[in-house]
């Protein structure tokens, strides 16, 4: 079955060549196929909810006559009339419009980077996961649960999807034809998993949750995840009211990644130098521009973010004009590297795009979480962070809750269960007041489109102080 | 999406889904215009203004079929504004309101209806309908009364033609509550602009505008120096801010639309010579802001010497590329970026220049372009500047316009790692046409108004700069009568 979950290269080049086929009046001809599947199984209160199986296909037929404007018709059939139907719109709306012709606009033949063939983004044992697999799973999650009395809630998914785009051989190829329009079959899966488990008095939540492009490790990891939300939600029953402040924290993994989104994806250098974000420096009168960040300590030298798309836990999908190497964004604190678009990349003599930290990892720390708990007089332990909100674009205050476990530690232990917090605090506060930081691991970040690419994060807990607190919340 | 308040029954609600699905069936044979569709179907606003606009769009590409022009590349025709309703958008229009009911339809949702009506021929019907809506709201104050104007005026300047009525409905109605003399010339300056005003060269209705203007200046006349001030600032025209009286106002508004349009005037100035011509612009000038005119030094180029133009590369001259301007010739800078014309289409500018050139076959033709936007995709690629010209030919070979192409190399140097951004250095074009750093040439290169339309410089057989415009259909004309004269000036029997 798995085979005719997503399209193959070979289904790909064939709709191309029946889409060929059927075009009339000459000129080009170029399609973009993606596909994508997806089986999913949601539970809660110890019972499975639903349990579907999804797919679609979407095929972008584009048609420039001969002296005639780009038409593009998009339709999910595949058969001959819908494809007929297709190729004959987009013939019609190509001459609705007209254009100078081809060879017009002026990028010069660009550099385009394929896939590494050994890219961690494809699993067969994702894209084979059969509904009786997961609902195994999903009955192996919930039974520890249900033996402690407990509600458990949850949802687990795989998918895959597939993209390729293809063209009509361009004759007399002039700058710029052709290259946007094709690009080799590239294919990818993901596996997610999340649940929550609550007492039924209502008064005690924990949560654990992972993702990857492999089936196996999320099933692999099914059980300990399971047992991680039990512990934490027997840990977080009966929780005591603190005052808000500032206090040190340790955020777990989970609690990290969560709070660095609105860091990561800030990552911007058009925003820099138009004057906006949190990594624009100075207005510099001798050039009339505004100076970015680029060179500059931003962080705590122990922070390094980076991407590699070798790296077996990071499975990327690398656009085709991206840099297809390592990239590091911050290294030892200090801002190096923001995305920009392929134009700026010619721009800068660099001839790709930097499409940002799509994916990333954060360094290791040499400290265990034992040791943060132990070495701190007074703060808390963080699960996860939920319903975050930037506040502030240049400074990147952020607004948030805490979620499914909080607890006081004093004096290298940890002692009650503490109630839920609102905070209100930067990411760049919080990088920069780091005390302590463990070993990074992969957590829970999944894309959240259907045929939507890759978006992993592994990240250490990290023991910051002054972490602000401010307002209490009723929320388990 | 609002819906309308009697399709909101079940049993129509169902005939419609009915109706809904057979027309997505239809549209498997889609045929421009879409005559499948059934419009009475319609259930809101939205789709009946989608449908009127695309049946208005048809229109244009009916035209385009039959004359091979598209709308927007020649000069508006006179009295555009005033056009009758096409018959096929009046009857979509009509289809569209078939069983409305616009008594029923929100307040919100009026914005949408009142041109549909007025467009399907129901004018007093949506005159009665504003009336109505007007007549629930308190206008005690002047600024609820201008708000009010604001509502009417949007719908006036939605609908083609023009439902001139409604500027008389408003003076009658409104013109005598406004207690500020401010605020009661702002409302008639809202007003002139609505009819055309005065000095335009083409007033949709002469009479009206003319009673209009009178009663505004009446008004003008009677304002304090700080209420010009304020009238200055509130209308953006900061050139009046300085003017003693409200008949000075208006001189100032006179002599700013004639320096805007070319007019006879400064044509006859212009059969008399460069000089004259120079002269009279600067008359003007210091009529607009109100200062003695030998106090006027910079008109823009206007009156300087146009600078030779300087190329790494020329393509595309007829005989000697060199010197341009030609001394003996009269000739029209174009300075723009042609090669970006694939995806931003450079129509608006290059078909009126081609029909200057196919009126004016002795005007002779630069093109001045540069690598910036196109070089540094190519860094340390010699061709650029080569690839550059020769794109700018290709262009200008589809729009069948003849040019001297002179491309210049745009250099620059890079900030230090990590930044490493290109610092541009301007090209001798650049230096030379800024003329002291008064002129950007910058200008040039812009896009304007999302559409990419060129600057123009057109200079005299002796290389005076004349003129400088964005070259489009709306400039079009001031460009040929300026060209005329000059070509008169030349002709050997005058």
């Amino acid at each position: 079955m798995s085979e005719t979950r997503i399209l193959t290269e070979a289904d790909c080049r064939e709709i191309f060549e029946r889409v060929k086929a059927l075009a009339r009046g000459g000129g080009e001809t170029a399609i973009s196929i993606t596909s994508w599947w997806q089986g999913e199984l949601r539970w809660a209160r110890n019972r499975v909810s639903l349990s579907s199986d999804r797919r679609d296909v979407e095929i972008s037929v584009t048609r420039t006559l001969e002296r005639g404007g780009r038409g593009d018709v998009t339709t999910n059939q595949l058969d001959d009339h819908s494809l007929e139907a297709a190729v004959r719109a987009a013939e019609r709306m190509s001459k609705l419009y007209h254009s100078p012709g081809r060879g017009f606009g002026f990028e010069p033949p660009q550099q385009k980077y394929p896939m590494p063939d050994s890219a961690p983004v494809w699993s067969p044992a994702t894209v084979g996961a059969s509904t009786l697999e997961r609902g195994e799973v999903a009955r192996s999650m919930i039974a520890p649960a249900e033996t402690a009395g407990l509600y458990s809630a949850g949802y687990l998914e795989v998918r895959a999807a597939s993209r390729m785009m293809l063209n009509t051989e361009v004759t007399d190829p002039q700058p710029g034809d052709g290259e946007y329009t094709q690009s080799s079959y590239v294919r990818w899966t993901q596996a997610q998993c999340s649940t929550t488990v609550r007492d039924a008095s209502g008064t005690g939540s924990g949560w654990a949750g992972l993702s990857s492009y492999d089936w196996d490790r999320v099933h692999d990891e099914a059980g300990a995840l399971a047992e991680r939300a039990v512990q934490k939600c027997k840990a977080s029953r009966n929780p005591v009211a603190l005052e808000p402040g500032r206090y040190t924290v340790i955020l777990e993994p989970q609690a990290v990644a969560d709070l660095m989104e609105p860091f990561v994806r800030s990552f911007d250098r058009l925003d820099a130098e138009d004057g906006s974000g949190p990594w624009k420096f100075t207005w510099d009168d001798a050039i009339g521009k505004w100076r970015s960040k680029l060179g500059l300590k931003v962080v705590d030298e122990r922070i390094t973010i980076s991407h590699d798309p070798m790296d077996p836990w990071q499975s990327i999908i690398m656009p085709r004009f991206d840099e297809p190497g390592p990239v590091t964004w911050i290294e030892r604190g200090v801002l190096k590297n923001l995305r920009y678009p392929l134009s700026t990349g010619l721009e800068l003599g660099r001839r790709h795009s930097l499409r940002g930290a799509v994916g990333y990892r954060i360094s290791s720390g040499d400290t265990s979480m034992e040791e943060m708990i132990r070495s701190t007089r007074r703060g808390l332990l963080v699960t996860r962070f939920s319903n975050l909100k930037l506040l502030d674009e240049d400074s990147l205050l952020t607004t948030g809750l805490t979620r499914d476990g909080l607890w006081l530690i004093e004096n290298g232990e940890i002692t009650k269960a503490v109630k839920n917090f609102r905070f209100t605090e930067s990411p760049l506060f919080v990088l920069n007041n780091v005390e302590q930081i463990g070993e990074a691991v992969p957590v829970f970040r999944p894309t959240k489109e259907e045929d939507g690419e890759l978006t992993p994060a592994i990240v250490p807990p990290i023991k910051a102080r002054d972490f602000s607190f401010t307002s209490l919340i009723d929320a388990v | 999406m609002r819906m309308w308040k009697y399709s909101k029954s079940l049993p129509l609600a169902l005939s419609l889904m009915v109706l809904s699905a057979e027309t997505a069936s239809a549209q498997v044979s889609f045929e421009w215009p879409d005559t499948a569709v059934e419009l009475s179907s319609y259930s809101d606003l939205e789709r009946c203004r989608a449908a009127v606009d695309r049946a208005k769009y048809m229109e244009k590409v009916r035209e385009f079929h039959t004359t091979g022009t598209w709308y927007d590349t020649i000069p508006s025709p006179p009295r555009q504004e005033m056009a009758p309703v096409p018959p096929s958008v009046r009857e979509t229009a009509r289809k569209c309101l078939v069983g409305a009911t616009p008594e029923h339809v929100e307040v919100e949702d009026h914005r949408l209806l009142l041109p549909l009506l007025f467009e399907a021929g129901q004018g007093e019907r949506a005159i009665e309908l504003l009336r109505q809506r007007l007549a629930a709201f308190d206008l005690e104050s002047d600024s609820a009364v201008l708000a009010a104007t604001d509502t009417v005026l949007r719908v006036y300047h939605a609908v083609i033609p023009r439902p001139l009525e409604l500027i008389d409905w408003l003076e009658e109605t409104y013109a005598s509550r406004i207690e500020s003399r401010l605020e009661r010339a702002l409302f008639y300056r809202k007003l002139m602009g609505a009819v055309g005003g005065t000095f335009s060269d083409s007033p949709l209705d002469s009479a009206r505008s003319y009673a209009i203007a009178s009663r505004a200046f009446l008004v003008i006349d009677s304002l304090s120096e700080h209420e010009i001030k304020e009238l200055a600032r509130r209308s953006g025209a900061l050139f009046l801010e300085s003017a003693e009286s409200g008949a000075e106002v208006a001189q100032r508004m006179g002599a700013f639309a004639q320096f805007l349009r070319v007019d006879q005037t400064a044509l006859d100035s212009l059969r008399e010579g460069t000089t004259a011509f120079i002269r009279h612009r600067k008359r003007i000038i210091s009529r607009v802001l109100g200062q003695p005119p030998e106090t006027i030094d910079w008109i823009g180029p206007i009156g300087h010497r146009a600078p030779e133009i300087e190329a790494d590369v020329w393509l595309g001259c007829d005989g000697p590329c060199g010197p341009r301007p030609t001394p003996g010739r009269i000739s029209l800078i174009l300075i723009g970026d042609f090669t970006n014309c694939g995806r931003m289409n450079c129509l608006w500018s290059l078909i009126p220049l081609r029909r200057l050139q196919e009126r004016f076959p002795e005007l002779q033709t630069t093109v001045m372009a540069r690598t910036r936007s196109s070089h540094e995709v190519l860094e340390g690629e010699a061709e650029a500047v080569e690839w550059v010209a020769d794109l700018t030919r290709q262009t200008l070979d589809y729009y069948n316009v003849r040019a001297a192409i002179a491309a210049s190399t745009y250099s620059y140097w890079r900030l230090p790692d990590p930044d490493l951004r290109p610092i541009y250095r301007e090209t001798a074009n650049e230096v030379n046409y800024s003329f002291d750093g008064r002129w950007v040439l910058e200008d040039g290169w812009e896009v304007y108004d999302g559409l990419y339309q060129f600057t123009a410089v057109l200079t005299d057989s002796d290389g005076t700069i004349i003129y400088e415009n964005k070259l489009n259909a709306m400039n079009e004309a001031n460009f040929a009568k300026l060209i005329e004269v000059l070509l008169e000036r030349e002709a050997p029997n005058t």
